[in-house]
């Protein structure tokens, strides 16, 4: 890799494949990603692997949400509830497992619209403030008798086995390879989104909220 | 009725005196603490560890300096360097210091298990007396009598120092213009440890007596951090005054959302009652009731 800038385009600065380098290196690091259980059978490392991903996936939220448009949430935990009972519910009413999870996301973005509502006048303190009441009442929300159809109350709501045709992805490392697969999507599509004009506009909001709106 | 009515207004009281910890570090910092609910907890805990040997007003006044300690402690090791950065991050800082608190708190408590001779059944020498008055036709409970009349005197204390004391008036000073008041000689350092300081002596009068008024300590003392952010928002983040009448709105708040609203939408409705309230306030005035008013786009 050499040192200075040498692109002509800025196609070729925003590209996340500069070097030959980086195509050895995505090489090797999906590789590693992907195969390192096959090398090392062992359930519970899998099992704490799936959750460094999954609470990976949801930092990752949480960063396009502050870290690019600096508006701060602290619902996140009550968003990834409401979620993951929509896709639940929506599996069980016989959408398909894969399906119901991106499909459970665009239902909770709906109420997330609705809870992000005071956004538009709030900024910093206020905006944390208001949306830690929202985790709370979620979480309160979640809890009542009258939530127990959904949530399944005091016990434990029944999941689909994730499945794709004859394959039982439900277990060890089917299971792996499918949330991994789902985050390295996510990821890509957030580091995409962070170097479109959308991502541009929402560092612009972070920057100085009333410069980013400039639109004619 | 009328008894839950007051029943509101005084525990609204106790909300009252959880807020004002968080106002006095605002006006001084322009950082919410986080970590107050865990140390309102502390002192909760602390109380009743200690209060089998010591008589309770000893007991309490014994865990003042040590919470105030801890909040110093959390000053000059997690918060003053980081004066400057952007304050989502000191506050996400402070979340992290609750957790800390949190977490040496029930590792004492688990170590506690193990010792020889360990209390399983927590014994706590009330510091409130148990019972009720009766006043004409109105049936106090003097437990909440007594915490409502504590966080008076705490308020009172605190005029007094804000209006009378040298060092109180140049912390109002610092909140008010800061360059001015450093120019005038006041030692910045010298008023966030104040701020600090009494932070730490208003968790600790406010873990205690929650726990007092919700029959005794347990992880929900730590709530008495959330319950006081709605009234800080209705009263205005920096506005003491404004606690006051914010700590009594949300008491009442959360008395009548339980009378009149727990049948219809479930127990406990009356708990996050005073969080809607606050978001329907911030809604249509975004700098709370009382607060200053900045003219800002947003």
């Amino acid at each position: 890799m050499p040192a200075g800038v040498f692109f002509e385009k800025y196609e070729k600065v925003l590209a996340f494949v500069k070097w030959p380098l980086h195509k050895v290196a995505l090489l090797v690091g999906l590789s590693l990603a992907f195969l390192w259980p096959l090398v090392f059978p062992n359930d519970y490392l899998l099992r704490v692997a799936i959750w460094v991903i999954v609470w990976s996936l949801a930092a990752a939220g949480f960063n396009l949400l502050f870290g690019l448009t600096g508006q701060i949430s602290l619902a996140q935990g009550a968003f990834m509830a409401l979620g993951a009972f929509t896709s639940i519910h929506l599996a069980t009413a016989g959408l398909h497992p894969l399906l119901a999870i991106p499909a459970a996301g665009v239902l909770v973005s709906g109420i997330g619209l609705v809870f992000g509502l005071p956004s538009l006048r709030l900024k910093e303190l206020y905006l944390l403030i208001s949306t830690l009441a929202a985790q709370f009442f979620f979480d309160w929300f979640l809890r009542t008798e009258q939530m127990a159809w959904f949530t399944g109350g005091a016990y434990a709501k029944y999941v689909p086995p994730l499945n794709l045709g004859p394959l039982d992805l439900s277990y060890g490392y089917p299971l792996y390879v499918t949330v991994a697969v789902i985050a390295t999507v996510h990821f890509l599509a957030l580091a995409n989104l962070s170097r479109s004009y959308i991502g541009r506009a929402l560092k612009a909001v972070r920057e100085r909220h009333s410069g980013g709106d400039n639109r004619s | 009725m009328i008894d839950l009515v007051i029943d509101g207004i005084l525990r609204g009281g106790v909300y009252a005196t959880a807020a004002v910890g968080y106002v006095i570090l605002y006006r001084s910092i322009k950082v919410i603490n986080l970590a107050y609910g865990a140390m309102a907890l502390l002192a909760a805990y602390l109380y009743w560890m200690l209060t089998p040997q010591l008589h309770p007003l000893l007991g309490f006044l014994a865990i003042l300096p040590v919470v105030a300690l801890l909040a110093v402690v959390a000053d000059k090791a997690v918060v003053r360097p980081m004066l400057g950065e952007p304050v989502i991050q000191i506050i996400a800082a402070t979340i992290g210091l609750g957790y800390l608190i949190k977490g040496a708190l029930l590792l004492v408590l688990q170590l506690g298990y193990a010792l020889p001779g360990y209390q399983q059944v927590p014994y706590e020498a009330p510091l409130l007396p148990r019972g009720f008055v009766e006043l004409g036709a109105l049936r106090l409970d003097l437990n909440f009598l007594g915490a409502f009349l504590v966080s008076i005197a705490a308020f009172l204390l605190l005029w007094v120092f804000y209006k009378k004391t040298s060092l109180g008036i140049a912390m109002r000073a610092m909140s008010n213009d800061r360059p001015s008041a450093v120019a005038f000689g006041v030692r910045p350092a010298e008023a966030i440890t104040t701020s600090w300081i009494l932070a730490g002596l208003l968790a600790a009068i406010s873990g205690v007596l929650y726990a007092s008024i919700f029959g005794g300590p347990s992880g929900s003392v730590e709530y008495i951090g959330v319950k006081a952010l709605p009234v800080i928002i209705l009263g205005g983040l920096d506005s003491v005054g404004g606690a006051l009448v914010g700590g009594v709105i949300v008491g009442l708040a959360e008395v009548l959302g339980k009378l009149f609203l727990d049948p219809y939408l479930g127990g406990g409705f009356g708990e996050v009652f005073p969080l809607l309230v606050m978001v329907a306030v911030l809604l249509v005035r975004p700098y709370g009731l009382f607060g200053t008013e900045r003219i800002e786009r947003v």
